[in-house]
């Protein structure tokens, strides 16, 4: 008897159901059914307590105490240590290490001197008075502003300041004029150029790269059009003769043919160039060519109140340093000297050329340097106030038990200073580095974050605290180095990311389908309630369930083992091939289907020079081909060998199906090994061939023993069996000769199973047939053709199929014996070797080069040729139609 | 020298002339009476027409030719010079040793036919033929014991007959010397003084330095490799069964939804190549912390190995009777006690197979090893003076090592050798001795699915 039931009715269990769906284990607290309830209730519990203790909802989050390196400072440094010891500096004449470190100023006494203070920090205090103890960040935030007014970027004049260390005369700051934006003022002291000996005209090299190769440009600096080739600017053209060794070069110039001749040890080498045909005339490298090879770097001396730049002749090896003037004269001409000027001066920075007017109303052009404090060649200067912390920081070390802070401490502080000087970079910082899903969010948020964009932010590598490192700390407070030179800051790991939100996406799928459980049974119970007006008791539940879900739980263990050891890793190298991952990038990206775009339209990916493309139609076809061959092959050969034993003539066929049964009872990998030995070109087989004789014959047929360029055609290639030795495995030249000899020596490994097994199926062929056909007048072909053949067929052709993809990706024959064989790990076959099949290719590139995403593509296509044929041959079988 | 070969004439060419001597001597005795006393002759053929002596002729000659040819062969494998003075060419002695092989194998091929045509039985023709020459003339000698025609006989000496057996002889024992071959030259390369490349067949200077070697623990790691491989293999025999049957038994006898389902997905997964997932393996291995430590692989075998070892077991359990279950049921038992008191006793074999190849696997599986154990793990305690590339290889498992050994450029062959003779000679008696049931167990695995 049905009830149906009316709308109405229905509307109490739906809202039950959607309650358990918003609270797990509500809807059956309705139903009046507190087992249950409780049930549905704990697995709940789980998943928000999962994810509510793996995040950090509710918790402060610092991104620069947690992600770098080290110990913060903490204010108590300030408080105690800091603070005191300036009282001490400025007010207590005891304290020796530093007493008036802000200098001293003269006082009534005469010979008696009294400490200065340092009126910003004053000042500071002063604004801090009655706010509590001061805190590490409120006084980092004035030690940086300490610096960067006291270290402005300017730009002064060189000879004027050249015995001032804070060089303060004649300058000009950059906020008030920024020579370095202005074109054309700067004065370039770093360079390596040509000057040519024809027009004195200057030369700038470039070097590009054309087809794989690298190609040199001379671009004269005065017009920008003039392109000349390394011949052209040097004056003389090369030529290449090929001599009894190898290749020679020739430079031919004004008509007479030279060779590059280089005399002398190591270390007093000359180089000169030879007439060919009158060896007496002997010219120097530097007077050959009709250029000068020229360098300045930055040796800038002073002479007569005028700069010079030091230009090294890189051709000439004695006498080649000339001294070029840094301004030229009135006449707008480079003066040179040959001497060097006595007073060098120390340039660490870029030069200018700035026009100042001087007193008496005329214009001079001066060389002005620039002081930039951000300049890794020039970092912030020390001030007093620097110079006081540094000896605070002595004394702190110097002190028993106060000399606990090490290398990461103190490297953690001068980058906060340097953040604080440059707030963008702080915000730039927190921006990356305190991310909501990564840093904040729980373990299933985390995780759906993590697929979908796989991370944001790569490792960061902080080194401009070094800029500030010599004015705030720089003294040796704890070992040789006091500070790191590169802080690096991890960020996202997209491979670890994707694992992760696989692995969370399948367990919330888990507690998805209690979830389901839960409001199904919240609605069905409602419902039950509604018609019986009974409702089920839990215990005879739960019973029900056992035993109508007996299979479900019995399965689970290996259902929860097979899908994290299993499933994840196919999902996560199926995802790969969507994504740009290659030898440890540690962020990548979602691509799309551009790797399968680019293997079908037979195109290069990403890097320009592997075809992988063109490439993978190639290995296919071979894989294929591969696949096939050995897969006939062997079962025939197997069959034949049955067929052979099986025999009437043939006394004891056991002995020989034992005996023969030996290369499959061997492990493979063992005799895939043994057969690179035995096939290896020194090996044991071609020093047996060779000493029978057949060496000798196959040089007689020019098989074996001449150079390869003998060879014009790729038919008479075929022929080519090797240089000295027969390259079984290794020859460069014969593909089709090298897999030949794979598929016959992959006979040997795999005959003997199919023997043994059609040999069992003829044994148990009903003898009756045989004799029946017999007595009708069959011969022995007719016997075979009708009765042997169709019934071994019929039990083993099944196999074939299941081979057939077995050797699709049978790995051990390829690698083992050939490891790929020639041309194997070369770009421009995209590291495939001729004998590679396409999954000892994907090991190759996952293994060696580590180009995760193609050799991931490579596996779905595998995947969609062998899983459609094991699908195709599963659903023919009779297990799949009686299920 | 001479002394050999005069044996060899006397049975090939003396006997036979012996015999046919006595053959003409009764012949004319019957014919025109005989003086001497009646011996129980040698009837070779029964009937004696004209027709027959053309056949016998033909039969005699067909001996003739093979007994000189095989005379020659003697001579040229035994007989160290010719008569030229030099030593005869490799290949030609070599053709002849292996004519004088395959000669003995007819021979003892025609014996047994003999013997069978007689009714005496093929393996004990077979058996008498072993010995040159002689089974031959021994079942000449005995009368028949089936009723068959002479011409049968005589039809065993057809040339086509012979050709036959010459073929068939030819290719099984060139066959058979194919594959054995390379056995030998490794098991001779394990034995060899040298460290290169062993170029003969079968070394000059014998030594065992070799597998010394590979028990010293200050040259190769060797006795690691075997107790990590061996652990390895327990572990995966172990778990591999205990995790599958279960599984395999509800999928083998209960209908639930999602069975078609899920068989379809153990089919796919199977189809996978391993790695595709190594790098996701790699780096979940890594953040527990497991790389480099050869047990924590069990995980990723018994995982793998679920797809193709549930279907092997469920194939198996499914040919089990359903009516064992009902009537148990009738009884009074329930699933649990079903399938631990009557489904399990009852699949000990497939069981045992099952265990066997499990245990079988990681002694040859080189992939997942060489990925993941070459990197040292986080908190390993690294034995005092030991770098860091030692510590690493000692946890090697054996496909990796042994590999090790013969790529790349440091290559030590003989090394190499001695370590497969270890490894393989176990794994080859085994499979030598259960061959019928392994065979069965891999092809049921194949044909049903």
């Amino acid at each position: 008897m049905e009830n149906k039931l009316k709308f109405y009715q229905k509307i109490i269990p739906i809202l039950k159901a959607v309650a358990s769906g918003l609270i797990w284990g509500l809807g059956q607290v309705f139903n009046r059914q507190f087992r249950k309830a409780l049930f549905f209730f704990l697995f709940f519990a789980c998943l928000v307590g999962i994810e509510l203790l793996t995040s950090r909802y509710f918790e402060p989050f610092d991104a620069f105490t947690n992600k770098i390196d080290g110990e913060m400072f903490t204010d108590n440094i300030v408080n105690n240590k800091i603070l005191p010891y300036y009282d001490d500096a400025v007010n207590n004449p005891d304290e020796k290490r530093l007493y008036g470190v802000f200098g001293t100023e003269d006082t009534n006494i005469p010979g008696q001197k009294v400490a200065k203070s340092y009126p910003s920090f004053d000042a500071f205090l002063a604004e801090h008075r009655g706010k509590g103890p001061i805190t590490i960040d409120e006084f980092i935030t004035f030690v940086a502003q300490d610096l960067t007014e006291n270290n402005p970027s300017r730009f002064f004049d060189v000879i004027s300041n050249r015995d001032n260390t804070t060089k303060t005369k004649d300058v000009i700051y950059q906020k008030d004029r920024d020579l370095s934006k202005e074109s054309g003022s700067e004065i370039i002291v770093v360079d390596e150029f040509f000057r040519s000996k024809l027009d004195g005209s200057v030369y700038h090299r470039v070097v590009e790269r054309v087809d794989g190769l690298s190609v040199e440009h001379y671009i004269k600096d005065t017009d920008r059009s003039v392109v000349l080739t390394k011949e052209q600017l040097f004056g003389y053209t090369t030529q290449i003769v090929s001599t009894g060794t190898g290749n020679e070069i020739l430079y031919h110039k004004n008509n007479k043919v030279y060779r590059r001749v280089i005399e002398g040890g190591i270390y007093e080498e000359k180089r000169f160039f030879v007439n060919i045909n009158d060896t007496s005339e002997k010219i120097p490298e530097h007077e050959f060519y009709d250029v000068e090879h020229l360098k300045k770097n930055k040796g800038i001396y002073l002479k007569d109140g005028k700069l010079y730049v030091e230009v090294i002749d890189q051709i000439k090896t004695e006498n080649n340093k000339t001294y070029w003037s840094l301004l030229p004269n009135e006449a707008g001409e480079i003066d040179f000297l040959t001497a060097a000027p006595s007073t060098k001066i120390d340039v660490k920075y870029r030069l200018f050329k700035v026009d100042v007017e001087k007193e008496d109303g005329t214009v001079e052009t001066r060389v002005y340097e620039w002081f930039n404090p951000e300049a890794y060649q020039v970092g912030y200067q020390t001030t007093p106030f620097t110079e006081f912390i540094k000896k605070c920081f002595e004394i702190i070390y110097t002190e028993p038990g106060g000399n606990r802070y090490t290398k990461d401490d103190y490297t953690k502080f001068l980058l906060y200073i340097y953040f604080k000087i440059h707030p963008e970079m702080e915000a730039d910082f927190t921006k990356r580095f305190d991310n909501f899903f990564f840093d904040h969010a729980g373990f299933f948020t985390k995780g759906i974050w993590s697929l979908i964009t796989l991370g944001d932010t790569d490792n960061m590598e902080y080194d401009q605290h070094q800029l500030i490192a010599q004015s705030a700390l720089g003294f040796k407070v704890s070992g040789s180095n006091q500070w790191m030179e590169l802080i690096t800051v991890k960020g996202h790991d997209s491979a670890y990311l994707m694992i992760r939100g696989i692995i969370s996406t399948l367990l919330l799928m888990f507690f998805m389908i209690i979830w389901i459980w839960n409001i199904r049974d919240a609605y069905l119970s409602g419902i039950h309630l509604v018609k019986f007006k009974k409702r089920e008791s839990d215990r005879h539940y739960f019973k029900e369930v056992y035993e109508r879900s007996f299979e479900y739980i019995i399965l689970f263990p290996a259902i929860f083992l097979v899908t994290f050891i299993s499933i994840m890793p196919i999902i996560f190298g199926f995802l790969a091939a969507f994504t740009n991952y290659k030898s440890n990038i540690r962020l990548f990206d979602w691509v799309g289907f551009s790797n399968f775009v680019n293997i079908f339209s037979f195109g290069r990916v990403g890097d320009v020079t592997i075809p992988f493309g063109k490439v993978f139609w190639s290995v296919f076809l071979w894989t294929v081909i591969w696949a096939v061959f050995s897969t006939v092959t062997v079962f025939f050969g197997g069959f034949f060998q049955a067929l052979i034993i099986n025999n009437d003539h043939v006394p004891f066929k056991k002995f020989w199906r034992t005996l023969l049964i030996l290369p499959w009872a061997v492990p493979a990998i063992i005799s895939q090994m043994v057969f690179n030995m035995i096939f290896n070109e020194t090996g044991v087989l071609n020093a047996t061939l060779e000493s029978i004789g057949v060496y000798d014959l196959l040089k007689n047929l020019g098989m074996l023993g001449r150079n390869i360029n003998e060879y014009p055609t790729a038919f008479s290639k075929l022929f080519y069996w090797g240089e000295e030795n027969i390259q079984w495995f290794h020859n460069p030249h014969n593909k089709w000769f090298v897999r030949t000899t794979l598929i016959v020596v992959n006979i040997w490994l795999g005959f003997p199973y199919y023997m043994a097994l059609m040999s069992g199926v003829m044994v148990g062929i009903d003898r009756t047939l045989y004799e029946a056909a017999e007595i009708d007048g069959a011969t022995k072909k007719q016997r075979f053709r009708y009765i042997t053949f169709p019934l071994v067929m019929y039990s083993t052709a099944p196999l074939l199929v299941m081979s057939f993809s077995g050797n699709f990706n049978n790995f051990g024959v390829i690698y083992f014996i050939t490891e790929g064989g020639a041309n194997a790990g070369s770009l421009q076959t995209a590291y495939a070797g001729d004998t590679d099949i396409l999954i000892s290719w994907m090991y190759t590139l996952t293994v060696d080069q580590k180009i995760y995403n193609m050799a991931s593509v490579f596996s779905i296509l595998i995947f969609i040729v062998v899983g459609s044929i094991a699908a195709w041959n599963y659903s023919q079988t009779r297990a799949f139609k009686e299920d | 020298m001479w002394f050999i070969i005069s044996i060899m004439a006397i049975g090939v060419i003396v006997v036979p002339g012996i015999t046919l001597a006595k053959k003409l001597y009764d012949r004319k005795k019957r014919l025109h009476g005989s003086p001497l006393p009646t011996v129980t002759a040698i009837r070779i053929f029964d009937d004696d027409t004209v027709r027959d002596r053309k056949y016998y002729l033909n039969i005699w000659i067909k001996v003739a030719i093979i007994g000189v040819i095989t005379f020659l062969a003697l001579y040229v494998v035994f007989v160290h010079k010719w008569i030229f003075g030099a030593r005869p060419p490799k290949l030609l002695v070599w053709l002849c040793a292996f004519y004088l092989i395959v000669t003995y194998f007819v021979q003892d091929g025609l014996a047994a036919d003999f013997a069978e045509k007689k009714g005496y039985g093929q393996l004990s023709g077979a058996l008498w033929g072993l010995i040159p020459v002689y089974g031959l003339l021994r079942y000449a000698k005995k009368p028949k014991r089936k009723n068959v025609q002479s011409t049968t006989i005589k039809k065993i000496y057809s040339s086509k007959s012979l050709i036959a057996k010459y073929l068939i002889f030819a290719e099984l024992v060139g066959l058979g010397i194919i594959v054995l071959l390379p056995i030998i030259y490794i098991v001779g390369a394990s034995f060899a003084k040298q460290s290169g490349l062993p170029t003969t067949f079968w070394p000059r200077n014998l030594t065992l330095e070799n597998y010394r070697i590979l028990f010293d623990e200050s040259e190769t790691m060797f006795v690691h490799w075997y107790k990590n491989t061996f652990f390895l293999a327990l572990l995966n025999m172990v778990f591999g069964v205990l995790f599958i049957t279960g599984a395999a038994y509800i999928f083998a006898r209960f209908k639930f939804k999602g069975k078609k389902i899920g068989l379809i997905t153990i089919l796919v997964l199977q189809v996978f190549p391993s790695f595709m997932g190594m790098v996701a393996l790699f780096t979940l291995y890594q953040t527990f912390n497991l790389v480099g430590r050869p047990l924590a692989l069990t995980f990723i075998y018994v995982g793998g190995s679920v797809p193709f070892n549930l279907w092997l077991i469920k194939g198996y359990l499914q040919q089990i009777p359903r009516d064992l279950d009902e009537s148990a049921m009738l009884d009074g038992a329930n699933k649990a006690q079903i399938f631990f008191k009557i489904i399990l006793p009852l699949s000990v074999p497939i069981l045992s197979f099952v265990a066997v190849s499990q245990f079988m696997a990681p002694w040859m599986d080189y992939i997942l090893p060489s990925f993941l154990l070459n990197i040292v793990p986080r908190n390993a305690n690294i034995p005092a003076g030991m770098n860091l590339a030692e510590y690493t290889k000692m946890q090697w498992t054996l496909a990796v090592g042994l590999f090790e050994f013969i790529s790349g450029t440091n290559s030590e062959y003989t090394t190499f050798a001695a370590g497969a003779i270890i490894v393989a000679l176990p794994i080859t008696v085994l499979y030598m001795l259960f061959q019928r049931f392994l065979i069965q167990g891999i092809t049921a695995g194949a044909t049903k699915g």
